[in-house]
């Protein structure tokens, strides 16, 4: 029999987990860039998005006692960031800085932030063309779709760690990335 | 008429999940072909320079901050060295060396103590009775003053009369 060979004390060995965010700096270091990036094209401006990040890594501080270790730290960081994203969109703070902000970032420098490799002129215009027309339909994009869009094409994320990050069950992220998915092919002349 | 790909479909694709009937779709249909290569072409592209824009604006915002952290201690200090002057030059310009008082409530106290209780009362009961008029005296003033009235009003009754 297992359980009469364990002992209680080896038992509780096993069982007892240190919690990553003990080592906040640790996650910090790893994540910060992600959690920023994303963060800045969700709110296009810069100093919010720094703002944003501070506060979602001293909420993964303060709530690290809730990280039952269910999901991937990454998809628990973008979790909160994306809590704060939506608490912060609903402001009418934001609606004022969206406006007059001035650490916003530049469309242009985005669209011709690509690296030039060994492309013809011509070519490197076209893709120019074809980012723009990307970021000008993630731009119109509503909150919730431009968050399934970029977890999933910036960051990466697989379905179901969007859905635990933006806390909505999975068929209705689902539903808001192809909908993002939709709007970006009509705008790139895809989809017809 | 020819069904092409859904964005769910598309986004299966892209991400390497697509099942047999996509691939199968897609490798007999050009347009989606030409549509996925494409879309894989661009989304690759739209996440470099997300992540490429996304380094340089977290740099500025690190450069930013720093030089918003030095420009705040610098008026900080400024603002303390202002407060600390400004408390500090009147109490030195003004600053005089008094004597203890101590002396001078003893002696207060040792004066006050000197009257006693008894002369207090009666000093006391003096002012009250300077101030408050006695019980007669009133009476005599305004028994003048009606006797005087009484009488002028008689002699005009007198003269009515005559």
């Amino acid at each position: 029999m297992l359980q009469q060979a364990l002992q209680p004390g080896e038992l509780a060995m096993e069982t007892v987990a240190v919690s990553p965010f003990e080592d906040i700096d640790a996650v910090v270091a790893e994540y910060e860039p992600r959690v920023f990036r994303f963060l800045l094209f969700a709110v296009k401006d810069r100093d919010v998005a720094l703002e944003l990040t501070q506060d979602t890594f001293l909420n993964a501080w303060r709530y690290r006692a809730g990280f039952r270790g269910e999901c991937s730290v990454a998809t628990w960081l973008m979790r909160l960031a994306v809590s704060l994203l939506r608490s912060h969109t609903r402001s009418e703070k934001f609606k004022f800085w969206k406006k007059a902000s001035q650490s916003a970032v530049d469309a242009a420098e985005v669209q011709t932030a690509l690296r030039h490799r060994d492309s013809s002129a011509e070519e490197r215009m076209s893709a120019r063309q074809q980012m723009a027309q990307v970021w000008d339909a993630v731009e119109t994009l509503p909150q919730r779709q431009k968050t399934a869009f970029l977890l999933r094409f910036v960051e990466e994320m697989e379905l179901p760690e969007i859905a635990a990050a933006m806390q909505l069950p999975l068929p209705t992220a689902k539903s808001h990335l192809y909908r993002a998915l939709d709007k970006v092919r009509k705008q790139a002349g895809g989809l017809r | 008429m020819k069904m092409h790909l859904s964005s769910e479909a598309m986004e299966r694709l892209l991400a390497g999940k697509a099942d047999a009937a996509t691939m199968e779709h897609v490798s007999g249909c050009a347009a989606c072909a030409e549509e996925t290569a494409r879309m894989s072409a661009m989304l690759g592209a739209f996440r470099e320079s997300a992540v490429e824009v996304a380094a340089m604006e977290r740099r500025r915002a690190v450069v930013a901050g720093v030089g918003s952290a030095r420009r705040l201690s610098v008026w900080a200090t400024g603002a303390v060295a202002v407060v600390i002057a400004a408390v500090m030059v009147p109490v030195v310009t003004r600053h005089e060396v008094v004597t203890p008082q101590a002396p001078v409530v003893a002696n207060a106290q040792a004066g006050a103590a000197a009257v006693s209780d008894a002369e207090l009362m009666a000093k006391i009961q003096d002012d009250l009775a300077s101030n408050v008029p006695g019980p007669m005296q009133a009476l005599e003033g305004r028994e003048n003053q009606t006797g005087s009235r009484h009488g002028s009003s008689s002699n005009t009754n007198s003269n009515e009369k005559d």
